[in-house]
């Protein structure tokens, strides 16, 4: 992975280097033309001065205005100038015209600018092109990363509940155990069982979001009487571990589809749970702001890096590493929930409950009555 | 006697089921849930068989297996993971393990690995026991293991049975060091570590009858902060 980047860098550096040594060269061969080409207009005055003096040794024309017929269309980058009036064929001089020194250097310029201008567009490009290309090579590499902790994460949730069945199911066979025993097995089982479908579900679930395949129904939710219920059937399960406060407000309407919306509720309290940590609070509450139904989920956990953060709803990302996790999940629960938000035009966010923990917020259009 | 296994799974349902079979094969099973509670219990007590889950909270198994390794060569250990590939199960045997089952596995194949691997370490055990010679010369000294007698700087005396187990472990293990967790789990049989100075004066003891200067000990050298090992420069075996 390192040596990758490393190469990557190297390369990149040398085309950049490559390349403003290419401007560069260009820069100077473009000085050095335009010289030349000034000493040669320069040298071309001398050959005219030569010629003329040729041409008045063979008499080919006698005065100033002869003179000037054959100079003109002949070097017509180039003026004469008399210097004396009485013997004007005796004393002149030949020199470039000013316009002619105008032209070279008006086209020296243009090509200064037009060098330096593609040369830092060019530049940028190239700039922009090696940004793109490293997005994509660390996205790529993140990716991977995430593929290899979702197999770990995988392999674990799907393969402990499927192990714990089938030892317990051997253990039947095998032993002879008491009726105490057997019912402790059994139950376990189930818990087991129930364990193994919630993840199969997800899993297919994840599949189904991602493929755009998962359709909601769109009928009105009574949103308030919905989360009391899961609260209450929460409290049931967990009847002394954990603290749940909610302040809900009554008759909050909404639009969605109460077997997704049941989800988000029961993954984002399930989260919270999990990462609270142990004695520590959840806060639940619901209550109308404008039109929209705002639904929060805090806990007093750790908390959740800023950067994590930006990785949060993203499938199959979990922190940290799968060897040693504290935590069981797949990484797909807040991926799920995101996508069955934005699917009723919902928004979900995060942010740093006080002194520590984390909330999310999930705002749904209400469904005024 | 019951074996002692050492069971560290931090999946509740997998604890229960695994302890409940081997309690049922006639082994007693101590659980831990995370690498370090795994650690301590494992440098606390004294076990004859350490399964192992790779993926754990707080420390991976294999690094587990690594601390354990530096503690005991011996003792058995078993990987237990859902982890499959042969790099995974390459990379768990090079750590140290004896042995290496991927979830989901088989009861009987499990009990029987489990089964052999404790029967073979207790081989090794007792031919390693019969490596050292009934009577053991070094230096000027000699032990004889049989009759408990001895010759050291001060002549013929009678060793107390600890304090030739104690040298037996030494010199079984030359110019290995034994860590003290050992030395309590063989000679003590502690199967619960206390924290002890008891081998420290068995120590001094023993240099007391065998070292010419027992402040700069030749025999009987102290590693500091893990244990003791024997070194001879001229090995005799009588």
């Amino acid at each position: 992975m390192d040596r990758a980047r490393i190469i990557f860098i190297v390369l990149s550096i040398y085309i950049i280097a490559a390349f403003g040594w290419w401007t560069y060269a260009h820069y100077r061969n473009n000085k050095t033309i335009y010289l030349q080409q000034k000493d040669v207009l320069e040298m071309r005055c001398y050959k005219a001065t030569f010629d003329i003096h040729g041409a008045i040794d063979q008499q080919l024309f006698d005065d100033t205005l002869g003179m000037k017929t054959f100079f003109d269309p002949n070097y017509p980058d180039l003026e004469v100038i008399f210097l004396d009036s009485f013997l004007p064929m005796d004393n002149f001089m030949v020199r470039p015209k000013l316009a002619s020194y105008q032209e070279l250097e008006d086209t020296y310029h243009r090509k200064l600018w037009m060098y330096i201008t593609e040369g830092a567009v060019m530049m940028l490009l190239l700039l922009w092109g090696m940004i793109v290309i490293y997005r994509s090579f660390r996205k790529e590499l993140f990716l991977k990363k995430m593929q290899n902790n979702f197999l770990l994460s995988i392999t674990h949730e799907l393969k402990t509940p499927l192990t714990a069945m089938k030892l317990y199911l051997e253990t039947l066979l095998k032993r002879q155990v008491s009726q105490e025993q057997l019912k402790t097995i059994a139950e376990n089982s189930l818990n087991e069982a129930h364990r193994l479908q919630d993840q199969v579900e997800k899993l297919l679930l994840s599949a189904q979001l991602d493929s755009n395949k998962y359709t909601i129904e769109n009928q009105s939710i009574n949103f308030s009487e919905l989360l009391q219920e899961i609260i209450t059937n929460f409290k049931k399960q967990n009847p002394n571990e954990q603290w749940i406060q909610s302040t809900i407000q009554d008759q909050v309407f909404i639009k969605g589809d109460p077997t997704a919306l049941e989800m988000i509720i029961n993954n984002l309290i399930t989260n919270a749970i999990k990462y609270g940590g142990q004695n520590s609070t959840i806060e639940i509450s619901l209550q109308i702001k404008g039109n929209q139904a705002v639904f929060s989920v805090g806990d007093q956990g750790p908390g959740i890096h800023e950067e994590d953060k930006k990785m949060l709803f993203n499938k199959f990302f979990r922190i940290g590493d799968e060897n040693t996790r504290k935590t069981k999940g797949t990484g797909l629960g807040l991926f799920i929930v995101k996508h069955l938000v934005e699917l009723h035009n919902g928004k979900i966010s995060v942010r740093n409950n006080q002194p520590k923990g984390t909330i999310f917020d999930i705002k749904l259009q209400s469904d005024a009555e | 006697m019951q074996n002692r296994i050492l069971l560290v799974e931090d999946e509740v349902h997998l604890q229960h089921a695994i302890k409940l079979n081997l309690e049922l094969e006639g082994h007693q099973v101590q659980i831990s849930g995370t690498g370090t509670d795994a650690i301590k219990i494992f440098r606390e007590q004294k076990f004859d068989l350490v399964i192992l889950d790779i993926m754990l909270p707080e420390m991976d198994g294999l690094m587990v297996c690594e601390n354990i390794r530096m503690y005991d060569q011996q003792i058995p250990v078993l990987f237990l993971s859902a982890k499959n590939t042969p790099a995974d199960r390459i990379n768990g045997l090079k750590k140290g393990a004896d042995d290496y089952l991927t979830k989901p596995f088989e009861l009987e194949e499990l009990i029987l690995r489990i089964n052999k691997l404790i029967e073979r370490s207790k081989q090794i055990k007792s031919s390693n026991e019969n490596k050292v010679p009934k009577l053991f010369k070094f230096g000027n000294n000699w032990i004889n293991f049989e009759n408990h007698e001895a010759q050291g700087i001060g002549g013929k005396f009678e060793l107390t049975k600890k304090e030739l187990m104690l040298m037996k472990l030494l010199i079984e293990n030359k110019n290995q060091v034994v860590s003290r967790e050992h030395i309590l789990k063989v000679v003590w049989d502690y199967t619960v570590i206390p924290n002890t100075r008891t081998i420290d004066n068995f120590i001094l003891a023993l240099r007391k009858y065998f070292e010419e200067d027992p402040k700069m000990p030749e025999f009987i050298q102290s590693a500091r902060g893990i244990g003791y090992k024997f070194t001879s420069p001229e090995l005799k075996e009588a």
